[in-house]
């Protein structure tokens, strides 16, 4: 008739991914969570919209957890992707204390982050082939930042959801992200232990 | 087993499949839609029936028409589409058809708030159509929850031959999650069938447990289905004697069971501050109760699965072993009216209520529950 | 005579629910028993037909009748015919409704299932007024009729209900009245033949109100009337508009081929099934 749960809420990693309708924000959202999946993490993905089936807000949540998840909407944002001015100005408040920003470098001129990632995502997917790349262009950069799933089962699931000819093009501009991402956090570690021997 | 990332609209349309439902009618409307359309592309496949129907009353009177004649069926929808069902709910639940309709709550009265959530409507769904007349309503609070009680909602509609509302909010429909597949048939439960000859076979006499058999038309055993009350063999009336055993055994074929329609998740049950809260606002409210259990409140929660009949016998056990209760809800107090009838003044009963089309969070909760212990 | 007695004996449900609802001189009954031999003539059994109705004192009839019958909520009875007929298609699916229930109320319900053209033969019983209610304006009362709810006489015009539902896509469609039984009968035999949506529009009395406020108090009064203010719709043809204002035009207005929605429903599963 009824269960007995265990009585600990589990440690979460919050990942928000933010824009204008028709970016591709939702189905974003779902791959990384499907990755999650894969990578054998409890997930929860949820999403927030306006009316509009083009322009207007666009919200993400992926909440992954190694444990069961108990309440599915983002608390405290450990990495938040804009993909546009407004959503950044609109969400940056949710992100937490040492959280990452990940941002689109070309429609995110303002960043008021000390440490966010600015790259350039649309110019990514367009130089891969294919402009409305830019949201596997964006998990590039989270697969980068975010150490609770990983760029393999991103890549699988894109494999998997994507319609077949267009799997490649989105792949690689997934891959240019990351790379990208990763040479960015290379170099910011590299600063920041310059900075710490400096003091 | 199978483990897919399924959002709550998505586990519902499998749940009612794997149930056994055969036929969707429905008419579009947000949060609802992804129900239907999962049913427009796999029915078919399945040889089961779809139609996108008019309207919502149209929707119902299909789904009921397919009951009749044999075949699990269900619809969709949402506040304003609800409020147009309500005619042929009231219909089901006097012809005893047997039917699920799943309603997805959003923000009302009227349009409202169409994307966004809600739990206004709970009141609605036990007392939407005119007349007395019984219901159950199951609520679910995540994806995979809804996969189950899809199932269950199903089979209570068969075993009492009466419309079940499966009853959701914006957020567990569309919140995605992952959700095992059963690899077996689940447990199924088929509506009672004649045992006798079509001669003898009386459509609306009580067999003993209230729920009279149910052939298929086509079957043999002619009968007539109306509206209107009706004496044992179907046929209009108006003789009160009647009349009276037509209403109080469609009444009581369910509360006569009710000790056993008691379907809840439990946390820290024996507590001194209890919290009861359904749908997505038991997550919240899991949550929060884990918060200021780690600050060394004694507190606990109850899900309820089932909001209608309202499980009185387990919420008055809570109440006998509590002293405060809060009930956190997304409207203005309709569970908390339930908690105080069968409270009749025990314990101190606190109520959070918003209404305002976003989730009561956790931290909202906590916030409660620490005021509450002042 | 006979015969007839025995048709009703056939098919009448033996039950105390006799007599029937109906004022004496009322045009149903004379439908009903023309359904009732076109179903006999049909080789339907009582087994395959479902006779659904909605509310009003024409959708009484299948209470009387002994097949699987279904008296349904005002307006909606098509709504659950769709759902028997695609549920189990080998059943015969018959709908009967008023002029208030088919048209007013049911009217998004009337166009929808003859757009979709499901395959259930509709009998529209038109008397031009809500009888059950005590006589008030229905969707087909005549302009300037004084009824109860319009006491200083009908403001709006009357609805074509076959030019309406023969635009909506019927497969088949006709009118007749009550007094015209020889194509009454001709019409009911074409409806519960024809693949897809069929409906017939049978001109009824009703000698409580209609009759009152037309100013003919008799059923056969009633009756005349029909017979005098009919053209058969061969005849109409020749006839200029003028001459047709207040003529009710009968026979077989469209009869036509189209795909049904099981019909198409069955080909969509069957390239489903291929893959």
């Amino acid at each position: 008739m009824s269960t007995e749960n265990c009585s600990q809420s589990y440690p979460r990693y919050e990942i928000r991914i933010a824009g204008s309708g028709g970016q591709g924000i939702l189905l974003a959202g779902i791959i990384l969570a499907e990755a999650a999946l894969l990578d054998r993490k409890y997930v929860a993905q949820t999403a927030n919209y306006g009316p509009e089936a083009r322009g207007g807000n666009s919200i993400s949540e992926v909440v992954i957890s190694d444990g069961e998840i108990d309440y599915p909407s983002a608390l405290e944002v450990d990495l938040l992707v804009a993909l546009s001015q407004e959503a950044c100005d609109r969400n940056l408040a949710g992100v937490k204390e040492g959280g990452s920003v990940i941002v689109d470098s070309n429609l995110v001129p303002n960043v008021p982050w000390q440490t966010a990632a600015c790259l350039p995502f649309g110019e990514i997917a367009r130089k891969a082939g294919e402009k409305r790349a830019i949201n596997m262009a964006a998990l590039g950069a989270v697969a980068s930042f975010c150490p609770a799933v990983s760029a393999d089962s991103i890549i699988a699931v894109m494999a998997k959801r994507l319609p077949a000819a267009k799997v490649e093009i989105n792949q690689q501009a997934f891959n240019e992200a990351r790379q990208a991402a990763d040479n960015l956090r290379a170099q910011s570690q590299a600063y920041q232990n310059q900075s710490e021997a400096d003091a | 087993m199978e483990t897919v990332l399924l959002e709550g609209n998505e586990a519902c349309a499998r749940g009612a499949l794997a149930a056994g439902c055969r036929f969707y009618a429905g008419y579009p409307i947000t949060p609802s839609t992804e129900i239907m359309e999962f049913m427009s592309r796999e029915l078919p496949k399945l040889g089961g029936m779809f139609i996108q129907m008019e309207d919502e009353m149209g929707s119902m009177g299909a789904v009921i028409g397919a009951s009749l004649a044999g075949v699990k069926a269900m619809t969709a929808t949402s506040g304003p589409g609800f409020s147009l069902m309500q005619e042929h709910i009231g219909f089901a639940s006097m012809a005893e058809v047997p039917c699920v309709i799943a309603l997805v709550m959003r923000g009302g009265p009227s349009t409202g708030l169409p994307t966004q959530p809600s739990q206004a409507d709970v009141m609605q769904a036990a007392w939407g159509t005119h007349g007395d007349h019984p219901v159950i309503v199951l609520s679910a609070s995540s994806a995979y929850e809804t996969f189950d009680l899809t199932i269950k909602a199903f089979n209570l509609a068969e075993r009492y031959r009466t419309p079940v509302i499966m009853m959701t909010d914006a957020i567990v429909a569309h919140t995605r999650e992952a959700v095992t597949l059963p690899d077996a048939d689940v447990e199924i439960e088929d509506r009672p069938q004649p045992t006798g000859t079509p001669e003898e076979f009386m459509a609306y006499a009580d067999p003993g447990n209230g729920v009279p058999p149910m052939p298929p038309f086509g079957d043999g055993y002619r009968y007539h289905v109306t509206g209107l009350c009706h004496d044992v063999r179907g046929f209009p009336t108006t003789r009160s004697d009647e009349v009276d055993f037509l209403l109080r055994r469609l009444l009581s074929k369910i509360t006569r069971d009710s000790d056993r329609l008691q379907w809840f998740d439990r946390w820290h049950e024996n507590s001194e501050t209890m919290v009861i809260a359904h749908g997505c606002v038991a997550r919240a409210a899991l949550r929060a109760v884990r918060q200021v259990r780690d600050k060394g409140l004694d507190v606990g929660l109850i899900k309820p699965k089932i909001l209608w009949p309202f499980m009185s016998t387990t919420i008055s056990n809570v109440l006998d072993n509590c002293r405060r209760v809060l009930v956190p809800e997304m409207n203005f107090g309709q569970i908390s009216r339930e908690v105080e009838r069968v409270n009749q003044g025990r314990c101190e009963i606190v109520t959070l209520n918003k209404v305002d089309g976003t989730a009561i969070t956790p931290p909202e909760i906590v916030q409660k529950l620490e005021e509450m212990q002042l | 005579m006979k015969h007839k007695e025995h048709l009703i004996r056939k098919y009448l449900r033996p039950s105390k629910k006799m007599p029937t609802i109906w004022c004496p001189g009322c045009g149903i009954g004379i439908f009903m028993q023309a359904l009732i031999r076109a179903i006999d003539r049909s080789g339907y059994g009582k087994d395959d037909v479902v006779m659904v109705s909605g509310i009003g004192c024409s959708s009484r009839i299948p209470i009387y009748l002994d097949f699987n019958t279904l008296h349904t909520t005002h307006g909606r009875a098509l709504t659950f015919a769709t759902g028997i007929k695609l549920a189990r298609p080998h059943l015969k699916v018959i709908t009967i409704m008023g002029d208030g229930d088919a048209v007013a109320i049911g009217g998004n319900h009337l166009i929808h299932a003859a757009k979709r053209n499901i395959d259930v033969s509709a009998f529209v019983i038109n008397n031009q007024v809500y009888g059950m209610t005590g006589g008030q304006c229905s969707p087909t009362t005549a302009h300037g009729t004084r009824t109860t709810s319009s006491p200083y006489g009908n403001l709006e015009s009357a609805f074509d209900i076959s030019r309406l539902v023969e635009a909506a896509g019927a497969a088949m469609v006709g009118r007749a009245t009550v007094y015209h039984t020889p194509l009454l009968d001709r019409l009911i035999d074409m409806a519960l033949h024809k693949k897809g949506f069929a409906m017939v529009e049978v001109i009824a009395q009703c000698v409580t109100y209609s009759g009152r406020w037309l100013g003919l108090t008799s059923p056969a009064d009633m009756m005349l009337w029909q017979r005098d203010n009919c053209v058969r719709v061969e005849r109409a043809q020749e006839m200029t508009e003028e001459e047709l204002a207040d003529k009710i035009v009968i026979g077989v207005l469209s009869d036509r081929e189209r795909p049904t929605y099981s019909h198409e429903y069955r080909k969509l599963f069957a390239e489903l099934s291929k893959v």
